[in-house]
């Protein structure tokens, strides 16, 4: 990431700008002196990249917690920034959450300080992406995983840049391809949003398809992204194991209706005493027709649950691994059906266990 | 099946309501689980073969002769013990925070 000398500011020796932003460096690509002179006319003119270029864009933030999740997406943009009161800053941010929280659905907040113009003398936008949702008290209730810290330099600014990023991001395509992009670690991000200025600007010039080529392969699905995996043959695998497994599960239950139909029906009382256990205590089974009318009611109930999770399950692919899910399902609907055969105080706790 | 559905319960578990109810949840069945197990004590200590571990299985069980006492005893640990993990009214802490979180068709 090199300044550009043709950019004019760097290269005509301003020692202002490079003293009051040390390491802020910026590619080519837009008019500096507006973004760092802000008088207020030229700011109007500045675009929602343009905010994004000055407070970056940080992916993987770490945070459990919504005041976590401000703390470190804090620490992150300080490195970007020159103006930072940073305890304050972060004091105004917490206390106009608890005000009213800023999240605007979609999983997208928009946190911002209270108090404008204290902390910055210019608007920047920051886009910090955590690496996880986390509940964020949302309108919609949904968990928020994606944060545009707005901080602008008075509350004109502000509406204003609320306004235009309400607008972007109703676009959804738009928005997703910013993952994987980040300002801080390769020109490329930086360029990226260029192009996202240009497009909405409707003119796809070359720009645009440098960035796309950069991106293809890049463009991984923000759900495989969060999971930190390939995607696809992960995807293929757990496919595999869902409709396993609970076809399995499925004729499993179905062998238990019958065997209670069965037992309840004729009335025979089957006994088992299975080479398993403690030595002097082996797992003893008994199938009468009280455990037969309940192994049918169990067996019918997972039956229709399995049937129905096949589907169901597949919602979480790609999301998260569903792999401990299956299994434990696996052993909740064996515990049940033990339980209820159980002939012994052993083999009966562990089931119930 | 209380471990296991533990970990359906907690399946979602970046949230932290989830995380509670399944820890609650968990409580509450362990809890259940020892006073059915202390029932079972009393009954096997009443039964024909308490002097081995056959005096756990259920079939000596069924035919011990108990004093009403211990009888009652008996019965109000596993009434406890069951009523906790069923959620009958005075042991249905639980219910409310875990069913939402879960995930819906293992409500049960």
């Amino acid at each position: 990431m090199k300044r550009s000398p043709a950019s004019g500011w760097a290269g005509s020796g301003d020692s202002t700008v490079e003293k009051s932003c040390p390491g802020w460096k910026i590619p080519g690509l837009f008019s500096y002196k507006t973004a760092i002179e802000n008088s207020a006319g030229d700011e109007e003119s500045i675009s929602i990249a343009e905010f994004l270029l000055r407070g970056g864009i940080y992916q993987a933030i770490h945070a459990s917690t919504k005041g976590e999740a401000v703390r470190s997406s804090l620490e992150r943009i300080k490195n970007a920034d020159y103006r930072y009161r940073y305890k304050e800053l972060f004091t105004s941010i917490t206390d106009r959450e608890a005000l009213c929280p800023t999240s605007v659905g979609n999983g997208i907040a928009l946190p911002h300080p209270g108090s404008f113009g204290k902390f910055t003398a210019s608007s920047y936008i920051a886009l910090c992406r955590l690496e996880r949702p986390i509940p964020f008290g949302a309108v919609d209730n949904e968990d928020v995983d994606t944060l545009f810290f707005i901080f602008p330099k008075n509350e004109r600014r502000f509406l204003r840049i609320q306004a235009k990023l309400l607008r972007l991001l109703r676009k959804k395509r738009l928005f997703r391809r910013l993952d994987g992009c980040s300002f801080q670690k390769s020109y490329t991000g930086a360029r990226y949003c260029g192009s996202w200025q240009k497009k909405r600007r409707r003119s796809s010039g070359r720009l645009t398809y440098d960035v796309r080529s950069d991106f293809n392969g890049r463009r991984i699905s923000s759900a495989a992204f969060r999971n930190g995996d390939a995607g696809a043959p992960f995807q293929e695998h757990q496919q595999i194991l869902i409709t396993m497994s609970f076809a399995l599960a499925t004729v499993a239950s179905f062998l238990g209706v019958t065997a209670g139909i069965w037992s309840v029906g004729s009335g025979i009382t089957n006994q088992v005493i299975l080479p398993i256990g403690l030595p002097d205590l082996p797992f003893h089974l008994r199938l009468d027709a009280l455990s037969g009318f309940f192994l049918t009611v169990i067996g019918l109930l997972s039956l229709f649950v399995s049937v129905y999770s096949i589907g169901y399950i597949k919602g979480y692919l790609g999301q998260r691994s569903v792999t401990s899910l299956i299994i434990f399902y696996c052993i909740f609907i064996a515990g049940m059906m033990m339980v209820v055969l159980a002939d012994d105080a052993l083999c009966f706790l562990v089931s119930w266990r | 099946m209380a471990a296991s559905s533990y970990f359906l319960v907690i399946f979602e578990n970046e949230r932290q309501e989830n995380r509670r109810a399944a820890f609650l949840y968990l409580v509450v069945a362990h809890v259940g689980a020892i006073a059915i197990l202390l029932s079972f004590g009393v009954l096997a200590g009443f039964a024909t073969k308490s002097e081995s571990f056959l005096g756990y299985t259920f079939d000596a069980m069924r035919t011990a002769q108990l004093p009403i006492e211990w009888a009652t005893a008996a019965f109000f640990l596993s009434f406890f013990g069951f009523a906790a993990k069923a959620g009958v009214i005075p042991l249905h802490v639980w219910l409310p925070e875990a069913h939402p979180v879960a995930l819906p068709m293992y409500r049960h």
